[in-house]
């Protein structure tokens, strides 16, 4: 009998104190979901880190600048999509229904972004922006202007990788590609182009991922047409580091040649700086200003002093959130509907222009009913028609044991 | 409040879609003894034919014949046991643990030419725009109306999984199941009692896998994975009782839940730690295999008969 009246007691006092509280007060706190689908376990496991990173990072500049719509905090929602499709529709499912999210960063690869938006995003209106999601199918979703990415996508990746390695002299090359959307779209893309430009793709093989040897397909690639370098596109982790190391072993090739997938200081650190020495590469590009690009490095060095802020898709990943941040800002509202409209406003030019780490000012402009343009880490963040970004594309090369940034490319 | 129940008929949605791909090894494993390890084979078949049959015309695989789900679903069952029936006349002779190798190598198979034949499946890009039964109602009431069409099919197969194991069929199939020779010494046919079983079986994940395809839209290779496919249906029926068709439904829920309770509890851990809790979720659904079969290898509901 007392216990009761005690809980009675307990009950009345907290429900006073909720009476109490003032309700603008907790509408304010309340913060502003944004949900997060990384691929956290599976192939494109070893890319989260970092990307991840990057954007906690910007959502903490964000609510370190007071947050969004008089003080409420961005608050990031995380999922984990196995690298799988269905995964990832079980998980924006989540996300958007039980989760109530205002928008999502992710899904990273392409394929997962198709399935997941087709069934979940799109019907729900819900607007996602993904960092990573570079096949060119992503454009020509029927999607009602919900689904944005700010990645490059391939189509653009293949033609400047086909024009620098004719511009590194080599005439002959084997292909060696993961055989998914993302292998065969960006192998497909390179070989038309390399043609176009007189070279010859010796032999091309897609392989399967996470084969414990790639030995025989190695050696029938090298085999065949005496090709100068091996072009691999890859993951590290499901079969990209083994491919390397096997073809390294047995000094298969003289050259390699890499793309967006294996631009990961890991690889050379796992396979060995020797054998890579003078591989090079394209990934995705910044054409960020000089000094927005510093503002952001220098920012994540700060957070982060153990992870590379120059990493494949990391910059993408800040950008994405920013912008998502900013639309909110810009539309007065967290509602699904408001920031799929604001998208681009924030984006595209016209506007004053408004870079990494610089929320709090680009909150003043708005709230001065200013339009911005946010130019990001990774490039002007401009999206077209179709959501895509247009941006530029990174020339790296392996020196010393490092990745190293040598150019941005457009064209 | 809605999304909450929205959310909630998602997760029973994809329960039931696993309930009759449960019911189908029941019929193999629990009623007949058959050690199938490739459901993601019969899977795949159901969900191509009738993705294949429903969605729009493409330029990046066959057809796309635009049918209705009503046409499309019997044929993907149909499908499943077309593909059993070469496989069961030629493995079936196979000991149990034989023929679980041997459908692991078929399930391998047919994902491979799922991945590789891009004229038929459209390759790794899989086939999209599936539709969904019952999207037109919209948002609120669409999917609950897939969700009773799924129910309605579970409870058609649980009605006919019973019918068998109660006719004299059934008790054939168990007959062999426990002493073969005994079978043989009555006059039965052993091969062609465990060849229908496994069609029929295979009939059951077929139509699981056409749901599937319908449910997410979408059907690619990526989306045939081996531990969802395979291994958690497994688990699923372990653990609600191999021989019982309500342990088969149990089980497939129960386990369902507790894969997406993983999920959930996932996303509350702070920070770094929420997405390395994905390698846990996989450990989990282990450790709680390793916890029936010891503690309870009867399963939740028992054996059945």
């Amino acid at each position: 009998m007392t216990t009761f009246r005690l809980t009675r007691r307990a009950a009345l006092v907290a429900g006073t104190a909720g009476l109490a509280m003032p309700g603008i007060a907790r509408a304010q706190a309340e913060p502003v979901r944004i949900g997060v689908i990384m691929s956290a376990s599976g192939g494109l496991a070893a890319f989260v880190p970092p990307i991840r990173a990057g954007i906690a990072l910007a959502f903490d500049e964000i609510n370190a600048a007071g947050g969004v719509l008089g003080g409420r905090r961005l608050q990031m929602v995380e999922a984990d999509d196995q690298t799988n499709p269905q995964v990832g529709v079980t998980v924006m499912t989540r996300l958007v229904q039980a989760d109530n999210v205002a928008a999502i960063i992710g899904p990273m690869a392409s394929g997962i972004t198709i399935a997941a938006a087709n069934a979940v995003s799109i019907p729900a209106g819900v607007p996602i922006v993904s960092p990573s999601a570079t096949a060119p199918a992503v454009s020509d979703l029927n999607d009602n202007d919900t689904v944005f990415r700010t990645a490059v996508p391939d189509g653009l990746q293949g033609r400047v990788l086909a024009r620098l390695v004719r511009e590194a002299g080599i005439e002959r090359v084997a292909i060696m590609a993961v055989n998914n959307d993302y292998g065969r779209g960006l192998s497909g893309g390179f070989t038309a182009a390399f043609q176009a430009r007189g070279g010859t793709v010796t032999a091309a093989q897609n392989f399967e991922e996470n084969r414990p040897s790639y030995r025989a397909e190695l050696q029938t690639l090298a085999g065949r047409g005496n090709p100068q370098a091996l072009m691999l596109v890859a993951y590290p982790a499901s079969g990209g580091n083994t491919i390397l190391r096997n073809s390294a072993e047995n000094a298969m090739f003289p050259r390699y040649i890499g793309t967006d997938g294996m631009r990961d200081q890991s690889v050379v650190d796992q396979v060995g700086a020797r054998a890579l020495e003078g591989m090079f590469g394209t990934g995705p590009g910044s054409a960020a200003s000089p000094e927005r690009r510093a503002a952001y490095v220098a920012a994540y060095r700060r957070a982060n002093p153990n992870l590379d802020p120059g990493g494949g898709f990391v910059a993408q990943g800040y950008d994405a959130a920013y912008v998502i941040g900013l639309a909110i800002e810009a539309g007065r509202s967290a509602e699904r509907a408001a920031i799929r409209q604001n998208l681009r406003a924030v984006a595209n030019a016209p506007g004053e222009v408004v870079g990494p780490g610089e929320f709090a000012r680009a909150k003043q402009l708005l709230a001065a009913g200013t339009k911005v343009n946010y130019e990001g880490a990774s490039g002007p963040v401009e999206f077209n028609a179709a959501g895509d970004s247009e941006g530029r594309v990174e020339h790296w090369r392996v020196q010393d044991g490092r990745i190293v940034s040598v150019a941005q490319l457009a064209e | 409040m809605e999304p909450l129940l929205l959310y909630g008929a998602t997760l029973l949605t994809l329960a039931g879609i696993y309930a009759a791909l449960t019911l189908g090894l029941n019929l193999q494993w629990g009623l007949t003894g058959l050690m199938n390890f490739g459901a993601l084979g019969f899977v795949a078949a159901g969900a191509y034919t009738s993705a294949l049959l429903t969605a729009p015309p493409s330029a990046m695989h066959v057809g796309g014949f635009g049918w209705p789900w009503f046409l499309a679903w019997p044929l993907a069952a149909l499908a499943g046991a077309l593909l059993a029936l070469p496989i069961g006349a030629i493995s079936l002779r196979l000991r149990t643990d034989y023929l679980a190798m041997a459908t692991i190598g078929i399930a391998e198979i047919v994902r491979l030419v799922a991945r590789n034949e891009d004229w038929l499946t459209g390759g790794p890009l899989g086939i999209t725009g599936i539709p969904r039964p019952f999207e037109s109602l919209g948002q609120p009431w669409g999917p609950v109306a897939f969700l009773l069409l799924v129910g309605a099919v579970v409870a058609l197969l649980y009605a006919m999984a019973e019918a068998t194991a109660r006719s004299p069929f059934g008790r054939t199939l168990r007959a062999i199941r426990d002493d073969e020779e005994a079978a043989k010494a009555a006059g039965r046919n052993p091969a062609a009692f465990r060849l229908q079983a496994f069609m029929l079986g295979a009939a059951c994940m077929g139509l699981a896998g056409a749901m599937l395809a319908h449910f997410f839209k979408f059907m690619g290779p990526d989306a045939l994975d081996p531990v969802t496919a395979t291994f958690l249906v497994w688990v699923m029926l372990i653990a609600g009782g191999s021989g019982s068709n309500r342990g088969a439904i149990l089980g497939a829920v129960a386990i369902w839940a507790v894969w997406a309770a993983t999920d959930w509890l996932a996303a509350q851990l702070p920070g770094e730690l929420a997405t390395r809790a994905a390698y846990v979720r996989l450990f989990m659904i282990g450790l709680a295999l390793q916890l029936i079969l010891l503690y309870r290898p009867q399963g939740l509901l028992g054996t059945g008969r």
